[in-house]
């Protein structure tokens, strides 16, 4: 096997709060494979956005391990950050907020080609005409500031602005959250065609569940921080093994009216991230839950590549 | 009162915007009839003019910059658009209620969430103060939150149940018509689900009709008995559920169908619909779909298009279904 693009091993990420710690990541281990995607679903707060900052280190991480193309890259510091940092991007979820409002479209592109001074003043010109192409901005809008674009478009730039330097690694944080259902499905195509064209590889973090299955190889579905499922895309949705997963999954508005399904009722609120008790954050609420369940849980790989961490999903799933 | 009229009939409605020398064309004649006791879905992109048909229902329109260019609105009988302030007084809270998008702004942040639902109380029913307290607290209870939390402020509270406080608040003088403006839009999936069973279940058990506001057909699928599709301010297909989910007739009908990532099967693309959703200063003659159309032709440019009956109770404002309809 290929080494993975990214991996990341017991990854933590802590911050500190008034009354003590909150667990944003806990005990985070997956791998995602060159030219891939990876899917990483779960509700608000989950941390889903914590740990893609915290892999393409805009946070550090507390503890555990980040490996890029097979390098530990947990510790980098100073001019390997920042030449890291070229080969990792992100495109935000608020295309409002994320683009400067005085940089027209232009500069903002220009932007990461100046500052990594790999190309000649003359080339950069050329090189933004090749990038709004790539990402279907019309020439036109070349000297637009943001407000004069609609959400689509302003993404358009965020995910142009991103492929600048060519990175093999993409966060993309909610990339299509801010819009309608006509717009998101043109950028959606877009980054397949990038991913296609370059062999870029995405961490595609969302809460739509139906976006996630459509654009991911894999998921990785997160629970208050911690990784309670990860499997091939397909997969999930046909074999949920975690509690949590079914519940989520069953959550799902379909638009097929003749065959919806009964949801699990899940009970009460989610609890709070900060100095959690030991075991599964979810068995506050699991309708399976046992006193096994408040002991710190193994994730395990119970189908191929499908690894649950639920100390009674064998039992519960009959394997 | 006029007998013969659906519970809520809202008949050639136009509003208007105007900002500096430009018209905003929100909303452009557009009917539609709703039952007692159920339940229509308006569906619509970003700017589609849906908030402000439950707006001009509601009667809270900013005006200025916003005018009725046009329509009736016809509630229980009782035209609407026409009573003065005063008169709307008692309708709005009592009779009509909304729900609003997002319940982060809809709360005020310095009234405890008891006494922001006693004072719809105590403004429309005959009750002393501490009988509209006990009610509140019953609300409270109702959508399941415990009556020790009367006294906690909107901050206390996460999202799921601010936006269960605004439901509780919405229903607190049993409406006859609730209107829920994208009440699930701010939540989670778990907690989405949730919300809409117990607008479901209060629905039930009052016999509230209710107009459902969302961009999402997966709660549509999930809450509505009709459908209502609006682009660039016009309703462009209207029927039953399963009109429009199963014989969708409208190309943008089909387009925003197709633009959707399905739960099943194994599409590799999928198919937006091309172009954006005009500008409502200056919308397209004719059929206001038609630069973004795959099926346009020149026809389409020249003449408004009519709803027309393609099946009975299935509407579509469309050349193509009105060739269909006549053959």
């Amino acid at each position: 096997m290929s080494t993975p693009c990214v991996e990341v091993k017991h990854l933590q990420k802590y911050f500190d709060v008034g009354k003590g710690k909150l667990h944003a990541v806990d005990d985070v281990t997956f791998k995602i494979e060159k030219g891939k995607t990876m899917g990483i679903v779960g509700e608000s707060g989950c941390g889903k956005s914590t740990l893609g900052n915290t892999i393409i280190h805009q946070h550090e991480s507390t503890g555990g391990q980040i490996f890029f193309n097979g390098e530990d890259v947990t510790h980098v510091k100073g001019k390997e950050l920042k030449k890291l940092r070229e080969n990792m991007q992100i495109v935000f979820q608020d295309p409002y907020s994320s683009l400067n409002p005085r940089y027209t479209v232009e500069t903002t592109i220009r932007e990461p080609l100046l500052l990594s001074k790999r190309y000649k003043k003359n080339e950069i010109a050329d090189e933004v005409t090749r990038l709004m192409e790539l990402c279907g901005i019309d020439e036109r809008l070349r000297l637009a500031y943001p407000h004069e674009l609609d959400g689509g478009r302003r993404q358009r730039v965020g995910i142009a602005r991103a492929l600048a330097l060519n990175p093999d690694f993409i966060v993309c944080d909610e990339p299509v959250s801010a819009l309608d259902v006509s717009i998101q499905a043109q950028v959606l195509n877009l980054l397949q065609d990038l991913q296609e064209a370059r062999g870029i590889t995405y961490m595609f973090v969302t809460h739509d569940l139906s976006v996630v299955r459509h654009i991911s190889h894999d998921i990785c579905v997160m629970y208050l921080g911690q990784l309670v499922e990860t499997s091939p895309s397909k997969e999930l949705f046909t074999d949920p093994l975690h509690p949590y997963t079914k519940a989520l999954l069953s959550a799902i508005p379909t638009t097929d009216i003749h065959n919806i399904q009964p949801r699990i009722q899940l009970k009460g609120e989610i609890t709070s991230p900060v100095n959690p008790k030991p075991g599964c954050r979810f068995a506050a609420r699991c309708p399976h839950a046992t006193d096994a369940c408040r002991q710190p849980q193994k994730l395990e790989e119970l189908m191929p590549n499908h690894y649950v961490s639920c100390c009674r999903a064998r039992e519960l799933n009959g394997l | 009162m006029d007998e013969n009229r659906a519970f809520l009939e809202v008949e050639d409605l136009t509003v208007h915007y105007t900002v500096g020398k430009d018209t905003v064309e929100a909303v452009n004649h557009v009917s539609f009839q709703l039952q007692k006791g159920k339940t229509l879905g308006l569906v619509g992109e970003t700017g589609a003019g849906k908030t402000t048909i439950a707006k001009s229902i509601m009667r809270i329109l900013p005006v200025p910059p916003a005018v009725v260019k046009s329509g009736k609105i016809y509630l229980d009988g009782q035209e609407t658009l026409g009573l003065d302030e005063k008169e709307m007084l008692k309708i709005r809270g009592n009779k009509v209620s909304m729900i609003f998008q997002d319940p982060m702004t809809a709360l005020n942040p310095i009234m405890t969430v008891g006494s922001q639902i006693s004072e719809v109380i105590s403004l429309h029913k005959a009750v002393d103060k501490a009988g509209a307290k006990q009610e509140a607290i019953r609300m409270l209870e109702m959508v399941g939150i415990p009556a020790d939390r009367y006294n906690e402020y909107p901050h206390q509270f996460s999202g799921g149940m601010k936006q269960r406080v605004v439901i509780a608040m919405a229903l607190a003088c049993q409406p006859d018509l609730l209107l829920a403006d994208e009440p699930t839009t701010a939540l989670d999936v778990t907690i989405q689900a949730q919300v809409l069973d117990m607008i479901a279940d209060l629905r039930e058990k009052n016999n509230t009709s209710m107009i459902m506001i969302t961009h999402d057909l997966g709660v549509v699928a999930r809450v509505c008995d009709d459908v209502a599709v609006v682009y660039a301010g016009e309703v462009i297909e209207s029927g039953s559920k399963e009109d429009i989910f199963d014989h969708p007739t409208h190309p943008y009908t089909i387009g925003l169908f197709g633009a959707l990532p399905k739960l099943t099967g194994d599409e590799k693309r999928l198919h937006p619909i091309d172009g954006l959703t005009p500008d409502p200063t200056h919308l397209p003659k004719g059929c206001k779909f038609h630069p973004r159309c795959p099926h346009a032709t020149e026809e389409c440019a020249k003449r408004d298009i009519p709803l027309k009956e393609i099946t009975p109770g299935h509407t579509c404002r469309c050349i193509k279904a009105e060739e269909g309809a006549q053959k």
